[in-house]
């Protein structure tokens, strides 16, 4: 069966989805918020926009929804806003290490509003009716999210993450992949990160100290599902330290913060309790992962001169791979491609295009075939003015930029990007 | 007359009131006083003689101004022998024309000039001393009679501070300015706003020289005290009862357009859309820019999206300023193909964000703009062109790399000096 979506690939490869999606018809939302037509017959009569009367936004009442859960979004609220509960949110943000779900630019503003609030936009709505109609006897599902850069990818992974977790599933975030392979931390330039031979395979390698960070955010998100599920099979850490059947998730991932030698292990042992697991014992899993193309490119770490490290050499993520394949049930893999953070190799090539073929290559598009590719682009003209009454309400615009020249210049500079109209907008100038 | 008085520093001076001094000049009877300034209304009462009160007063005029008739002092030419000066002239004007064998009807200013010209060449350097046939009005002096009693006491009250008319409008700027105010503050107690304002846009104060016109030889800072009266006037919200007080002293700008159209011509798509080419550089980018009239803001380059290409929100800015500027944002498309500049592959090991690629291409977003500003000229109008042009937009940045020169590091940078 073809979904609408795939027709946004450039080539007429054809990517059939497993047989277990049950498509509802989706229909295009109307849009009853457009900007205003500009009537010019002759080629001379062209006037200017004016810099008194009010814009399109500024007039704009109705841009927040009420509604906190995405699994009672309509289709009529495509288009607006809709608020993160704090309860949630300080959930898929850890404390300690603020800037990892969201990108920084949000996370300052969210800090700077004490609010988190986002687009519901029409790839959303259709994540969340695929998850809800889905199969879950049936092999995993794998989405691919892809599109240009700085067009809400992330965002949309969050979306997801949230509307599951109001459905009490368990979910597993590997938020960027690349922070694995970066040399230098990305927010603590001067901190280098140790690598150690893996206890488990000696082919393999570590990062210890990023798989503290990786078990903190998975138990501040899942909370008190991971009390009732049990291993199924004894786990030798090393010489003297194991883990027996029957242990519940929630020993294991405390076991694995305090020793931190072993902790990459204890992730590798949760990824394939959820593999190997049925419905019965295990809740329905949601595998996040972001920039999924580094998982299948070389790595900064060293080992010896001009000898780099691959991805699949790191045992976090041999498991990983193993996570996104569609061998087991009862789940969903979520993926977003990213472009900066491969921007360039080591050696400084950029890479060009921000299509899946480009980011992935052979190898990594050969993993995840088949999967279910949805496509996030612009800005539409009813998201963008939502978001800007938002950013009116909060007092983030003011003068020149509510009128209607002002509105113009903002939509062309910033080309429909969210990204590139959030720091527009909230920088100082 | 070798003394000098310590006022004027002249052996005579005319522009001096220092009566222990002129005490000893003779005054001569019958002498008509012939102040600086110029009424409208002239009266032809004479002055009697023995007026004690008008005695330091003389024809005052400076050296600068009028000719050498008119620097003449107590030189009195009365009305008649003008108006036998003017028929003169006016004879001489027709037998110039007849000379010249043209229709003396038809034989203007200009055209006296060129023939005296013709007739009586001179090499003389100074163009006041080549012969010259002048109308009487620009050589005698007006004479003007002030307004006085049969005592000899003048009617303007503002007579002896020579120059009456100029402190007359003075004194009614400042009681303009004081109603004013006075009907601000009874409409604000009524809490009524006043109906428009004024707009002094379009049109600049007068320059001193003009004002002098006006108001025989007013120095710089009466002038400034005007124009500072004037403009206390109309920062009121009620200044515009008082528009002609204050356009009188104003000159209107007309505006001139110097631009011509560079692009004239607009073509048809094979889609049937309107289009116009241009092409731009910068440094050593080159752009082909087509500029399609009813679109959406739609920008490709190299068959990229605009925010794809120009990752860097500087270079969006440069290439966005012509439709800034005219307010036409979301008019228009374009399509664009650049070629050169200094976008080849950098190779750095510091990271590289979106913020701040690896690749610039600053001057491809110059080149392109260049060629947008070029090809909205057929769409746009040659007023709007005018406003393209004064901002600097239609002329080609002309800077290139400066060489390097031998004995240098680079094109400035010297190797160290060393003393010896």
């Amino acid at each position: 069966m073809l979904i609408f979506s795939m027709l946004s690939y450039r080539t007429a490869k054809l990517c059939f989805a497993s047989s277990n999606v049950a498509l509802t018809v989706l229909v295009k939302p109307k849009e009853t918020v457009t900007l205003k037509n500009r009537k010019y017959s002759n080629t001379l009569d062209l006037k200017p926009l004016s810099t008194s009367e009010p814009g399109n936004f500024s007039t704009l009442e109705h841009f927040l929804t009420d509604e906190s859960n995405p699994a009672r979004h309509t289709i009529d609220d495509v288009g607006l806003m809709y608020t993160i509960p704090k309860e949630d949110y300080s959930k898929m943000v850890s404390s300690q290490f603020n800037t990892v779900a969201f990108t920084q630019q949000f996370d300052k503003q969210v800090q700077s509003l004490n609010e988190a609030s986002m687009v519901i936009r029409q790839p959303g709505f259709e994540i969340v009716n695929y998850l809800q109609n889905t199969d879950y006897t049936a092999p995993v599902n794998r989405y691919v999210i892809h599109g240009p850069q700085g067009s809400g990818k992330t965002m949309l992974m969050m979306y997801a993450t949230h509307f599951c977790m109001k459905e009490n599933w368990l979910i597993v975030p590997n938020y960027n992949m690349w922070s694995w392979m970066d040399y230098q931390s990305r927010y603590k330039p001067t901190m280098k990160k140790e690598i150690m031979e893996s206890t488990w395979n000696k082919e393999r390698v570590d990062v210890p100290h990023r798989a503290v960070i990786w078990l903190d955010t998975f138990k501040l998100l899942n909370g008190s599902l991971l009390d009732n599920i049990k291993t199924t099979q004894k786990y030798q850490w090393s010489k003297h330290e194991s883990a027996d059947i029957g242990e519940s998730f929630s020993s294991i991932v405390d076991f694995g913060k305090a020793r931190v030698r072993v902790a990459t292990d204890v992730i590798g042992a949760i990824m394939k309790e959820i593999r190997v697991q049925d419905a019965s014992t295990m809740p329905r899993t949601l595998v996040t992962v972001d920039a999924v193309n580094a998982a299948f490119c070389e790595t900064k770490l060293k080992i010896k001169h001009n000898v780099y490290l691959k991805a699949h050499e790191l045992s976090y993520g041999h498991n990983l791979k193993k996570l996104m394949t569609s061998s087991w049930t009862n789940g969903a893999v979520i993926t977003a491609l990213s472009k900066p953070f491969l921007e360039k190799n080591k050696k400084g090539y950029l890479l060009p295009g921000s299509h899946p073929y480009d980011l992935l290559g052979q190898e990594g598009f050969d993993w995840l075939d088949p999967h279910i590719p949805i496509a996030v682009g612009q800005y539409t003209d009813k998201e963008i003015l939502s978001q800007l009454a938002y950013y009116k309400d909060r007092k983030f615009l003011t003068g020149p930029c509510l009128s209607e020249a002002g509105e113009a210049e903002l939509i062309q500079l910033s080309y429909r990007n969210p990204a590139d109209l959030a720091h527009i907008c909230l920088s100082a100038s | 007359m070798s003394r000098t008085c310590f006022w004027c520093l002249r052996s005579r001076g005319p522009a001096c009131y220092s009566l222990a001094f002129h005490k000893t000049t003779p005054y001569i009877a019958g002498m008509v006083v012939q102040p600086r300034f110029q009424t409208g209304e002239q009266q032809t009462t004479n002055l009697h003689t023995s007026s004690i009160l008008l005695r330091g007063l003389m024809p005052i005029r400076t050296d600068n101004d009028g000719t050498n008739l008119m620097k003449k002092k107590h030189v009195r030419y009365s009305e008649d022998y003008i108006q036998e000066k003017i028929e003169e002239y006016k004879l001489g004007v027709r037998r110039l024309a007849v000379m010249m064998g043209r229709d003396p009807k038809t034989f203007t200013e200009d055209d006296v000039k060129s023939s005296i010209r013709y007739l009586f060449p001179s090499s003389l350097t100074s163009v006041s001393a080549r012969p010259s046939l002048d109308h009487p009005a620009d050589l005698f002096p007006r004479e003007i009679r002030v307004e006085a009693d049969s005592h000899g006491r003048p009617k303007n009250y503002l007579f002896y501070t020579m120059s009456d008319l100029f402190y007359e409008e003075l004194h009614f700027i400042y009681s303009c300015l004081l109603e004013a105010q006075q009907l601000d503050d009874r409409n604000y107690e009524k809490k009524i706003a006043p109906e428009t304002t004024l707009d002094l846009k379009g049109s600049s104060w007068m320059s001193h020289d003009e004002v002098k016109k006006m108001f025989h030889n007013i120095k710089l800072p009466m002038y400034n005290l005007l124009i500072s009266q004037l403009s206390r006037l109309a920062e009121e919200p009620y200044a515009y009862k008082y528009k002609n007080l204050i356009m009188k002293y104003r000159v209107v700008f007309q505006v001139q357009i110097a631009a011509k159209l560079d692009q004239l011509e607009t073509k048809v798509d094979e889609n049937g859309r309107e289009y116009s080419e241009a092409q731009g550089k910068r440094k050593t980018a080159v752009a082909d820019v087509r500029v399609y009239s009813k679109g959406k803001g739609r920008i490709t380059i190299n068959g990229e999206e605009f925010d794809e290409f120009f990752p860097l929100i500087t270079d969006r800015q440069v290439v966005i300023t012509p439709f800034n500027l005219l307010r036409m944002n979301l008019f228009f498309d374009v399509e664009a193909n650049v070629r050169g500049g200094l976008s080849g592959i950098w190779m750095s090991e510091k990271g590289s964000s979106p913020q701040f690629p690896t690749n610039p291409k600053t001057s491809q977003a110059g080149a392109i703009r260049l060629g947008i500003a070029r090809a909205l000229q057929p769409f746009v109008g040659a007023t709007n062109a005018e406003i393209l042009r004064r901002a600097g937009l239609l002329t080609q940045d002309p800077r290139k790399k400066e060489r390097k020169k031998p004995g240098q590091w680079k094109a400035r940078k010297k190797f160290t000096w060393k003393k010896r």
